[in-house]
């Protein structure tokens, strides 16, 4: 059996100029069941919940909790990001366990676009947090010298989020399809289940990280706040 | 390494979508839930905060007014006393001054009965010693009594005023005996006091059982008693005057 590699990915369609790939495909799919599935949980909310409605409240509360621990900072402005990215890497890295379906987080393009967004947003946020030139001049902390260090961190760090995600799940992936082409069917069934718990963790500790970057960029509009 | 571009945009913008997607149809929805239901609750924790407030005030109010209706009762309780007190000290003084009087009238009537049972001992003890006079003289002769007792009469104008004898000699002399006396006595006895008080006309004779022995001489303008009955009046007021002396 041939193994494809894991920096290869298929085109399913092109349209125009555009070819469509396989994760891109598994993306939208992925974005619909979210977007239908939220869409449906949420028409008919009341004030004594449902269950449904309830863990909704939990999931979404318990990302806020996070967020103003981690960024000491008020949740709303970045709740749709991050809870966007943690639930979006966690339901893709599960959605390997349905048959004939590799994870959009195994391919670099998308770990590379999610790495891109939170550098952008780190950008967004902190020149919003503290304006332009005060953002510029963060770069500039603690001292002059810091500066190539620093802008070449906030490269790096991006860079380290893709290889990070990349890595862990392209592994695991590539892992399974390897002791299955082995093994037979339930033997990679164990494997399958601690890909689960790296799919959660990885999925938590890319939201932990932007969370990190973004709070380290208005860090400074967040403490004035604090002060006030 | 190879990396597909339009596959890293075309990613990049779904997740932007995605975020659009779950902010408008997840978060909006459930964080405007939370906050609802927080408002709700706020709401409620304000309607007990008023209701509790309006509690409060209102158990100060009943407070106040228990507190009046209190004080109102120990006015009015106050007032009932003193109306009591001062009932009671006016019954008993009221008591009081009916047992003083009672008690003056009962030694008033006391003193009345006293003095009838007085006067009553004094008229039987007059007609009991009467009696026994007139027993003690029943064992004398009348006629050694009736001279004793003329010579006594004699004895005593002599003694008085001549104004007194001439008052008893110009009026209508009457003399009173206990017993009727015989003609030759009136004439014997009409002598002597001729002789005893000059310028007498004849004076008129009479009986009076009361005077045991003796004689006694009336006129319009005197009376000379010289009698056992006036000896014995005179003894029981001498013992009156006693007596009266000795109570106090």
């Amino acid at each position: 059996m041939k193994i494809a590699s894991p920096l290869i990915t298929h085109t399913l369609f092109t349209l125009g100029p555009v070819p469509i790939t396989t994760p891109v495909v598994t993306t939208w799919a992925i974005m619909a069941v979210l977007t239908l599935g939220a869409w449906a949980a949420t028409r008919r909310l009341a004030l004594r919940p449902s269950r449904l409605q309830a863990g909704l409240e939990v999931i979404v509360d318990m990302i806020s909790g996070q967020i103003r621990e981690t960024m000491d900072a008020p949740p709303a402005p970045y709740l749709p990001l991050i809870g966007t990215l943690f639930i979006f890497v966690l339901v893709a890295n599960w959605s390997s366990l349905i048959p004939g379906v590799e994870p959009p987080t195994a391919a670099l393009e998308t770990d590379a676009a999610l790495a891109l967004i939170v550098f952008g947003a780190t950008i967004f946020f902190g020149v919003r947090a503290v304006g332009p030139g005060h953002y510029l001049l963060t770069f500039a902390q603690p001292s002059l010298f810091m500066v190539p260090l620093n802008v070449v961190e906030l490269f790096t760090r991006s860079f380290s989020l893709t290889v990070r995600l990349f890595g862990n799940v392209m592994s695991g992936v590539f892992m399974i399809g390897i002791v299955l082409s082995l093994a037979g069917l339930l033997v990679p069934i164990p494997l399958m289940a601690l890909e689960l718990l790296t799919g959660a963790v990885q999925a938590y500790i890319f939201g932990a990280l932007a969370m990190v970057f973004i709070g380290s960029a208005i860090g400074e509009a967040s403490q004035r706040e604090a002060k006030t | 390494m190879h990396i597909n571009w339009w596959t890293l945009a075309l990613q990049t913008i779904n997740v932007l979508v995605l975020v659009w997607l779950l902010s408008r149809f997840l978060y909006t929805p459930v964080l405007a839930a939370i906050a609802a239901r927080q408002a709700a609750a706020d709401k409620l924790l304000a309607d007990a905060e008023a209701a509790r407030v309006a509690a409060t005030a209102q158990e100060a109010t009943l407070k106040a007014r228990t507190d009046a209706f209190a004080a109102d009762a120990e006015r009015r309780r106050a007032e009932v006393q003193a109306g009591a007190d001062a009932d009671r000290a006016r019954l008993l003084d009221q008591a009081k001054q009916e047992v003083a009087d009672l008690h003056k009238e009962a030694e008033s009537a006391a003193g009345e009965e006293r003095k009838k049972a007085q006067a009553t001992l004094e008229v039987d003890a007059a007609t009991l010693a009467g009696q026994m006079a007139a027993k003690l003289l029943d064992r004398l002769p009348g006629d050694i009594t009736t001279e004793a007792m003329f010579r006594a009469l004699v004895d005593r104008l002599a003694t008085l005023l001549k104004e007194e004898r001439d008052r008893l000699a110009t009026g209508s002399l009457q003399v009173i005996t206990p017993g009727t006396l015989s003609d030759q006595d009136r004439a014997r006895f009409g002598f002597a006091l001729a002789a005893a008080l000059p310028g007498l006309t004849a004076p008129v004779f009479a009986v009076d059982p009361e005077l045991i022995a003796g004689f006694e001489l009336r006129t319009p303008q005197m009376v000379l008693r010289n009698s056992w009955r006036a000896d014995l009046d005179d003894l029981l007021h001498a013992l009156r005057e006693d007596a009266h002396a000795r109570t106090g």
